[in-house]
């Protein structure tokens, strides 16, 4: 049997929206796949691909930014680079809580172009998956690997739903069923904030590595240690095949006529082992740096009404996996830029914070990252760009996370000095400019920053 | 109410040793405290001044210092106890609410009794209590916690004037700090249950440690504690560790805000490690899951102290050669109570010679018998059952031996060795191997040698080397008899053996008193051969008035799997009478002599013979 996907309703309004602005379209499915049925919340479409060089190099004006644009819109849907499309799926899964994932790809197009672009579309759909999966700290074991190609021919507006099991390099689509409900209200709010504290050395086997590599290998260990952890609810441990939502039992029947049921938070306590498993030798490691990361996140996830338990912590899991990756991830873009302007390295790093949004017409969340040193205008940006999605600054929620302060920098700043008062300060850099440099022009050359994407 | 004060019999005798010894000393009772009973299972030296760290850190969970014992002229006059005790400053020890056992030792007696033991109640007054000298096995009447939680270790090495070992000891002191703190809860493996200092996962705050079986999940569904009446010996309680990280249980003290980075350049070095934290406690079976989570946190921390002291005393830091401290937890010499020590991992036996010493002297234990080796470290439940071997088969017989007869056993552990195993086709032909290897098991589990229980092959080549059989005999089916294996284990362990001989097998039912005072002193078990049958003797029930005589026999010939319950329902190990032996034949026993030397400390047997390969 092939997969059901259950679309919700806004995603029709979106398509005609599309369709009314241009001839053909390539975007994102956005939604949670399951065991049993698949839900799309929404679609995004891909945003067209900017020339950074050029745009950097020349005046900042809207007008040069918008020509620009026009100009690198890919003729037919078969022109289409996979890689932009996969650094879009990229940027786009850093923006969404937990549970919430890039399920697939949907291509809007005149019938005869569509029939051109099978191929590509299939190249698309891989090269998105490979893309994620290459971000991955933690490998996700017995995932689902089945992606969703939703094809909509922009003149009879027919719906054409596949999909593929991108796990499988030969695999073929296979028929699945696309079918549009309303059911915005049926999903469960999991999240934790959580105390982050790590000590990472970097020993000088790593020196030549970028900022991002020696900061992972610290937080990649936490990660397998969070996934290997235990879940609280409410105190307690929960058998991880029941059903999460405990109270829907009662409610049934009214919840589902009248859609008015209230949003279920489950705040979630996570204990963790103080070591991954496997072995670890001894030995006396020759660093040339070390790092401190010291800060509370807030983490937020989403799951179906009818998940268990073990869905709900996996969600959950995932949104922490994800934003402690995008965290690095964009501050190590922003380190490039600093590198770039001042030619100097910091000792303290600000990460940004997360801010939340609702996704239209449901009660999901998006988030975004904002450093302490950007406007609220170019996160706004950012979320039109990426999501397409319209929002004001009204509408963000700001509070889940604060910003360091002085203080809290130079909290941070003593507690660790202490420990370390023996090493002399200016010997060797703990990464090499070089490095990230070298990251600079490649990053460049792709044209894919998030950073520069953002400030388009 | 006072509380009485148990003594147990072998604690009683190494105070008993102290005091025949005749010199001046003092230290510490070690034992169990309920809210009857101070409970004396051991003691421990120590140094002037009363500084009980270094004995804490072998203690596990649940054993505590309850009591002090020390040298004067006269035991019995309280009133100079009262002044030794005022003077001795012994605030360190004592616990509030908590009496303490005290037992001093006169010079001029020899030994130990009742009259040896007050009570010292709020550091003034002396009282002389119920006291009571017992023979029970506690420890099978407690409950056994293991804990394990591998904990990464990362200190910066600065080799010069001995800075490493202050950065070691802080960051230890931190690791402690954390275990006992209140975001640090205790999982029990297989089950819901989660035990931390203020709150308490699964678990009603009204239950005790005994019902913490019922809420393991087995994989059939049912707790254990269902099959209890079934179970003789409960399985270890295992516990692992885990930290809370929510923003408002987190131990550490982290900013509120979103992570800040701080990223220090310059070199410098640091030693990484993972500690394999494995604590053990003890605890009775009443004892209220509320106070579970100090008593594993204690044990935690004692482990944590004792691997940094012994990474600190052992490593040459100059050489920058530093080995993970691994702990080895010991029954020795029959005492009721679990000690904890902590070996360097790439030191050998020889190495650890003086360490060992120590701990033998610390405990007044006999130093001419190996008790602290890792090869003598128990085998928990847990341990046993993932083996290969089934160990110590016949404590699972139910059934009895002779009417009125007193049993003589096997001392110790011994590994069932029969036909078949090791994937290896015997059958027909291998019991005497198999007996002569339950014989070298006991060697090994007993800390004798730390050479592996020898394989046919390896047997006929000893056999061959020694002269006693040609080359070719080497890969043969040739059986053996009982005066070959005294041969390999002579040749392999350097063990001797004596040879039993009767020319019937009738005969044996006069050998009742002779192979009870075999076990009693030597305690090996023994391999019998006769006609062309080879068994292994563990044990006899002797009743001596009416010589009745049964032996418990363990016998190689049985091809199965590694199955308690059928072996001991068909009798491939139990109670047999005299008709159990061929009544024509004649029989050789090899009966081997528990190695006594007093040079056994510095190596290991088997280690020194001329086999050089």
């Amino acid at each position: 049997m092939g997969r059901t996907v259950l679309a919700d309703e806004t995603i029709q309004d979106y398509v005609e929206k599309l369709i009314k602005n241009g001839s053909w379209n390539l975007g994102l499915i956005i939604g949670q796949l399951t065991a049993q049925k698949d839900y799309a919340v929404r679609l995004i479409r891909t945003p067209e691909p900017v020339e950074d060089e050029v745009s950097e190099e020349e005046e900042d004006s809207d007008a040069t930014k918008k020509r620009k644009r026009s100009d690198n819109r890919p003729e037919s849907l078969c022109d289409v680079s996979e890689k932009w499309a996969a650094t879009h799926a990229k940027q786009a899964i850093r923006m969404l809580p937990g549970g919430i994932d890039v399920i697939g790809v949907f291509a809007l197009a005149p019938p005869n172009m569509m029939q051109a672009s099978q191929a590509k579309l299939r190249q698309i759909v891989f090269a998105i998956h490979k893309t994620l999966v290459r971000g991955q700290l933690v490998s996700e074991e017995g995932a689902i690997t089945d992606r969703i190609l939703l094809q909509i021919c922009s003149t009879t507006r027919k719906y054409t739903c596949r999909s593929i099991d991108v796990g499988d390099a030969k695999s073929s689509f296979r028929p699945a069923d696309w079918k549009s409900h309303s059911g915005g209200d049926h999903w469960i709010r999991l999240q934790s904030d959580i105390a982050v504290d790590l000590r990472i050395p970097v020993p000088v086997r790593s020196q030549n590595l970028t900022f991002l590599k020696q900061l992972q290998s610290g937080v990649t260990p936490y990660c397998q240690r969070l996934c290997g952890g235990i879940a609280l609810f409410n105190g307690k441990m929960r058998e991880p095949t029941e059903t999460l939502d405990q109270s829907e039992s009662k409610g049934r029947s009214k919840g589902r006529d009248k859609g008015q049921t209230t949003q279920q938070v489950q705040e979630i306590e996570f204990c963790m082992k103080a070591k991954a498993d496997g072995i670890t030798e001894t030995r006396v490691s020759e660093n040339v740096a070390k790092m401190a990361v010291r800060g509370c996140i807030h983490s937020r996830a989403y799951v179906y009404g009818k998940a268990e338990v073990r869905d709900g912590i996996k969600a959950l899991q995932t949104d922490v996996v994800r934003s402690l990756m995008a965290r690095c991830e964009l501050l190590y873009e922003d380190v490039i830029d600093v590198v770039e302007e001042e030619s100097v390295l910091k000792e303290l790093y600000n990460t940004p914070v997360r801010v939340f949004g609702k996704l239209p017409g449901t009660h999901l969340d998006f988030c975004d990252y904002m450093f302490p040193d950007e406007k609220m205008e170019e996160v706004t940006d950012r979320i039109e760009e990426l999501l397409d999605i319209s929002i004001t600054e009204d509408k963000l929620d700001l509070t889940c996370e604060r910003m360091a302060t002085e203080e809290d920098m130079e909290t941070t700043e003593k507690d660790d000095s202490q420990v370390n008062n023996q090493v002399v300060r200016e010997s060797n850099l703990g990464f090499n400019i070089g490095t990230i440099l070298g990251g600079v022009v490649a990053a460049a050359l792709a044209g894919f920053s998030y950073y520069i994407l953002g400030e388009t | 109410m006072a509380k009485k004060v148990v003594v147990h019999h072998e604690a009683l005798s190494v105070l008993s040793n102290i005091c025949s010894s005749k010199q001046k000393t003092q230290g510490c009772l070690l034992g169990y405290r309920n809210s009857s009973n101070y409970e004396v299972v051991a003691c421990a030296k120590c140094q002037d001044g009363w500084n009980t760290n270094d004995i804490k850190q072998y203690l596990p969970g649940g054993i505590y210092i309850i009591g002090v014992f020390y040298s004067n002229a006269v035991a019995t006059d309280t009133s100079s106890i009262v002044r030794d005790l005022g003077s001795f400053g012994l605030e360190k020890i004592l616990v509030e609410g908590e009496d303490l056992v005290v037992c001093p030792i006169g010079i001029e007696c020899d030994t130990v009794a009742e009259e040896n033991f007050y009570l010292w109640t709020d550091g003034q007054t002396l009282t002389i209590p119920t006291v009571s000298i017992s023979r029970d096995c506690s420890l099978d009447s407690l409950l056994t916690i293991r804990i394990k939680c591998p904990i990464p270790l990362s200190f910066e090495l600065v080799t010069k004037a001995d800075i490493w070992k202050a950065n070691l000891q802080k960051e230890i002191h931190e690791l402690c700090n954390a275990s006992q703190s209140r975001s640090v809860l205790y999982h029990l493996k297989d089950s819901d249950i989660l035990v931390g200092s203020d709150q308490l996962c699964g678990l009603s705050r009204d239950s005790s440690c005994s019902d913490l079986h019922s809420h393991i999940k087995t994989g059939d569904g049912f707790g254990e504690g269902g099959r209890k009446s079934k179970k003789e010996q409960l399985s270890t309680l295992q516990f692992s560790m885990y930290h809370q990280i929510n923003k408002k249980s987190s131990f550490h003290a982290v900013p509120s805000c979103c992570p800040v980075i701080k990223h220090s350049l310059g070199n410098y070095k640091s030693v990484e490690m993972t500690l394999p934290v494995d604590a053990v406690a003890v605890v009775s079976r009443d004892l209220p899951v509320t106070d579970l989570h100090t008593v594993l946190s204690t044990a935690v921390c004692h482990q944590l102290t004792a691997m940094a002291a012994c990474i600190i005393k052992d490593t040459v830091a100059k050489s920058e050669k530093f080995s993970k401290p691994v702990p080895y937890h010991f029954q020795p010499g029959g005492l009721q109570a679990i000690f904890s020590v902590v070996y360097l991992q790439n030191m050998t036996e020889e190495q650890l010679v003086q360490r060992r010493t120590e701990v033998h002297r610390m405990l007044g234990l006999p130093e001419n018998q190996p008790l602290f080796r890792r090869c003598n470290a128990v085998m928990f439940h847990e341990d046993r059952s993932s083996y290969g071997y089934l160990i110590n088969p016949h404590t699972g017989i139910s059934s009895q031996g002779v009417k009125g007869g007193t049993q003589y056993l096997v001392d110790g552990l011994y590994s069932y060795h029969h036909y078949m195993q090791d994937r290896f086709d015997d059958n027909k032909w291998g019991c005497a191997y198999r007996s002569l290897q339950t014989l070298m098991s006991w060697f090994k589990l007993q800390g004798y040698t730390e050479k592996p229980v020898a394989s046919h092959k390896e047997v006929q080549q000893a056999l061959v080397d020694v002269g006693d059989k040609d080359p070719k005999f080497v890969g043969s089916r040739q059986w053996i008899g009982s005066m070959e294996v005294s041969y390999c284990l002579d040749h392999l362990l350097g063990v001797t053996s004596k040879i039993m001989f009767v020319s019937t097998g009738a005969e044996l039912t006069t050998k009742g008193r002779e192979l009870a005072l075999h076990f009693q002193t030597q305690g090996t078990p023994i391999m019998i051969g006769g006609g062309v049958l080879a068994h292994t003797i563990l044990g006899v029930d002797f009743n001596d008035v009416t010589g009745d005589l049964k032996f418990l026999i363990l016998d190689p010939h049985y091809t199965g799997a590694e199955d308690l319950k059928v072996i001991l329902d068909k009798g491939w190990c139990g109670w047999k009478g005299p008709d159990f032996w061929d009544q024509h034949a004649h029989y050789n026993l090899c009966m081997p002599q528990r190695p006594c030397a007093a040079t056994l400390f510095a190596g290991l047997l088997g280690l020194g013979s001329s086999n050089k390969d």
